[in-house]
């Protein structure tokens, strides 16, 4: 593990490098802000007592949110990206600080301050000449709490699609890869590490008073300076095209594909935003805001979860022009080329079986359930359309039914211990040879067809768009879709190398 | 000519009087050194004089005007303050302590002048970069004296300065005090708990208990002519 932990880091120098710098960024943009405004919050309600606990008592409650909701409730307001990430680490960096601050400040012995006061200094000149300089140890630890904690917090920002190193993390775990997750996180934590170290010696370096003054001020100027060359470094990528993807192995290859066509047909940039936490319900509206300009979608989750239509979409031409038509009428997207897989529920059995008895679809399979034993997660027969829709209408009743987790069904199948399972027809576990999918004979379950959908005004903007998308309409099939997972989850290769190599085999982008 | 007048005044804590029609007379140039029990109200009176206390009712008049039509910031600023202990600022130099009021008028001490105080106040030069806590308790006290005076005040209010030093660092301390107030030619409010200091130091000594005033008078009066029991027996210590 450690090996592939080291490999990870060799392989992939540059994605890490560029994750961390951008894991700095976000932190710093927060941790200035944190530290500005809960500065001026803690100083605020020293010098008005009467509403601290009112004040504080509400920056406590909003400390003790779970950070994942928190920012999950930002997205409505901010959207996605960095700018909810950082507002919503800021919002969590003030409570130390006005704390602290608070603290500090009204800690500091009376008679200091009334001899300040009675010399004639002005209230202000007591608080930046005496209060402040006095409580900046107590909120220098507090800075310090905050800095780490922010810089900690910032790993999970990916989850709304901002970068930084949690794009590692959350990227190990949404493809079964957990050298990158591990990879991820120590890069965190010895980012963490050091920048306390480096606090520490700055602290230090503080209370030999003497110097104190010149320096240590620099150095606290030099906090926002960078965070906010960091905005600006942010704010100037705003002319790429925006790519989403949901976090799914399958996602992330296309997306990688979709970007490096654009990137070779399209003189334009392309910015991937992989894996957004919440998939769907979060993309969308973002995409219709303009953070995202398109992402993968499946007819099937566009038509129940986004349309929220009845029933089920029509199979065929006319049922894809019916959801392209709403698409445009209702959200002004456009769905653009079907890459021709269908990522659905569908039933696998162990291939001696199938060899066995000749059974190749789900009717098939209904002869011979008595004697099969039958594997699926719990999700699948809670679901209505899961396990018990589908054995009422095909009459299925196995020997025995089994609970087992995602993670293990495949292994499962492999010992033996389950005969039948449902799977999702691109897993990439698929492609392993020793199972074969049934057809689903009475069309059970929906299709869930991809294809891209675009705003349009990026299409407009850019006229060739459309017609690069078309070059991957019907190219990728099932089995194909389920073998560029497999390279990703199993083989545990980058997918940016999967996306370049089926491209550079279909021959969309010349071979360099 | 007063300097200080208080008229009338009354001062209460939370329905505790402190003072009740408190009337007083300070000349300039006096030397008024303060004793009397705790809770006599002698420190509210001394922080009436820079406002950092205001009064229920009555009149303050400093230098025949009314205290209340002063900008407070401008008249402390005419008036040293020093206080018992932690006085100094533990983050600034004793340098930047020393020219803590200038500063606050964004003015400094030259070198000379800074010279000339550090010598009168029995300091050394060395000490300037040295922090409060890395000096001894009478050389703070010293330097907060300086510090009161760099600002060149026309009053000096001292609460207990030498409440906290030893005998022989008090006795220089006093006799330094003495000689500031002669060269200055500066209004000294000085609160004391030892009377003997009191008589020692004070052109005129205030007697105070209970917010109320037994004797103002020159110490060889209060010595001869102590007016009430109290003062007798502030006297019979000695």
């Amino acid at each position: 593990m450690i090996k592939d932990v080291l490999f990870i880091y060799i392989d992939r120098w540059e994605f890490f490098v560029d994750l961390m710098w951008e894991h700095i960024n976000i932190s710093l943009i927060a941790i200035t802000i944190s530290s500005i405004l809960g500065i001026l919050i803690g100083i605020i309600i020293s010098q008005f007592r009467k509403v601290s606990s009112l004040i504080l008592g509400i920056i406590n409650f909003t400390y003790t949110i779970p950070a994942i909701s928190m920012l999950g409730f930002l997205i409505p307001i901010w959207g996605i990206g960095n700018s909810n990430a950082i507002i919503a680490l800021s919002i969590y960096g003030l409570l130390p600080m006005v704390r602290n601050t608070y603290i500090g400040i009204t800690n500091i012995d009376k008679k200091i301050i009334e001899a300040s006061i009675g010399m004639g200094s002005t209230e202000f000149q007591s608080l930046y000449k005496i209060k402040f300089p006095l409580s900046m140890p107590v909120i220098l630890s507090g800075f310090r709490n905050m800095v780490i904690m922010t810089i900690s917090l910032t790993g999970i920002a990916s989850f709304v699609g901002a970068g930084g190193l949690g794009v590692a993390i959350y990227r190990g775990i949404t493809t079964n890869n957990s050298a990158m997750t591990i990879a991820g996180s120590i890069a965190v934590a010895s980012l963490a590490l050091v920048i306390d170290f480096l606090i520490g010696r700055i602290e230090k370096f503080a209370y030999k008073r003497k110097k104190i003054n010149k320096k240590a001020l620099i150095l606290w100027l030099l906090i926002p300076f960078i965070g906010l060359a960091g905005f600006f470094y942010f704010s100037m990528d705003k002319e790429s095209i925006n790519i989403a993807s949901k976090p799914m192995t399958e996602q992330l290859i296309i997306s990688e594909i979709i970007g490096q066509l654009i990137e070779d047909e399209l003189d334009v940039k392309v910015k991937i935003t992989k894996g957004v936490g919440g998939g769907t319900s979060n993309i969308h509206p973002a995409l219709i805001k303009g953070d995202f300009d398109l992402y993968p979608e499946y007819t099937g989750t566009s038509w129940e979860f986004v349309l929220k239509e009845e029933g089920m979409l029509e199979e065929g031409e006319e049922g894809y022009n019916r959801l392209k038509d709403l698409y445009e009428e209702k959200f002004d997207l456009s769905y653009i080329g079907l890459y021709g897989f269908n990522n659905s529920y569908g039933l696998a059995i162990r291939k001696e079986i199938a060899e066995k008895f000749d059974i190749k679809t789900y009717s098939d399979l209904s002869k011979f359930s008595e004697n099969l034993v039958y594997g699926g997660e719990y999700d699948f027969f809670e679901r209505e359309d899961g396990y018990k829709g589908l054995s009422d209408l095909y009459g299925l009743k196995f020997k025995d039914i089994v609970n087992i987790d995602v993670g293990l069904k495949y292994d499962a199948m492999n010992y033996k211990d389950i005969d039948v399972m449902n799977v999702f027809t691109t897993d990439g576990q698929i492609s392993r040879g020793d199972i074969v999918i049934l057809e689903d004979d009475k069309s059970f379950f929906p299709k869930y067809y991809a294809g891209t959908v675009v705003r349009r005004d990026i299409l407009e903007k850019h006229p060739r768009l459309e017609e690069v998308l078309l070059l991957l309409e019907g190219i990728i099939d099932d089995e194909t879709m389920s073998n560029l997972n497999y390279k990703v989850e199993i083989e545990k290769m980058d997918e940016k190398i999967v996306a370049m190599e089926f491209l550079k085999e279909k021959g969309l982008i010349k071979v360099k | 000519m007063n300097i200080i007048e208080f008229k009338n005044i009354y001062k209460s804590y939370n329905q505790n009087i402190v003072l009740e029609n408190f009337s007083l007379n300070i000349e300039k140039g006096e030397f008024i050194t303060v004793i009397g029990s705790s809770g006599s109200g002698k420190t509210t009176v001394l922080k009436l004089i820079n406002g950092l206390i205001t009064p229920d009712k009555g009149e303050i008049l400093i230098d025949n005007q009314s205290i209340e039509k002063i900008d407070k910031i401008k008249l402390r600023r005419k008036i040293g303050y020093v206080i018992q202990g932690i006085g100094l600022f533990p983050h600034l130099s004793v340098k930047k302590n020393i020219n803590y009021v200038l500063e606050l008028g964004g003015k400094s001490l030259n070198e000379v002048d800074l010279n000339i105080l550090i010598e009168k106040m029995g300091l050394e030069k060395k000490m300037m970069d040295r922090f409060p806590d890395e000096l001894s308790g009478g050389q703070q006290q010293r330097v907060g004296i300086a510090r009161a005076v760099a600002a060149n005040p026309d009053i000096l209010l001292m609460d207990e300065p030498f409440g906290a030093v030893d005998d022989i660092t008090r006795k220089s301390l006093q006799k330094e005090i003495k000689i500031i107030h002669k060269n200055l030619g500066i209004t000294i409010f000085f609160i004391t708990h030892d009377i003997r200091e009191a008589l020692k130091l004070g052109s005129k000594v205030l007697i105070m208990d209970k917010g109320e005033i037994h004797q103002y008078s020159t110490p060889d009066n209060i010595r001869e002519n102590p007016k009430t029991k109290f003062v007798k027996q502030l006297v019979g210590i000695i």
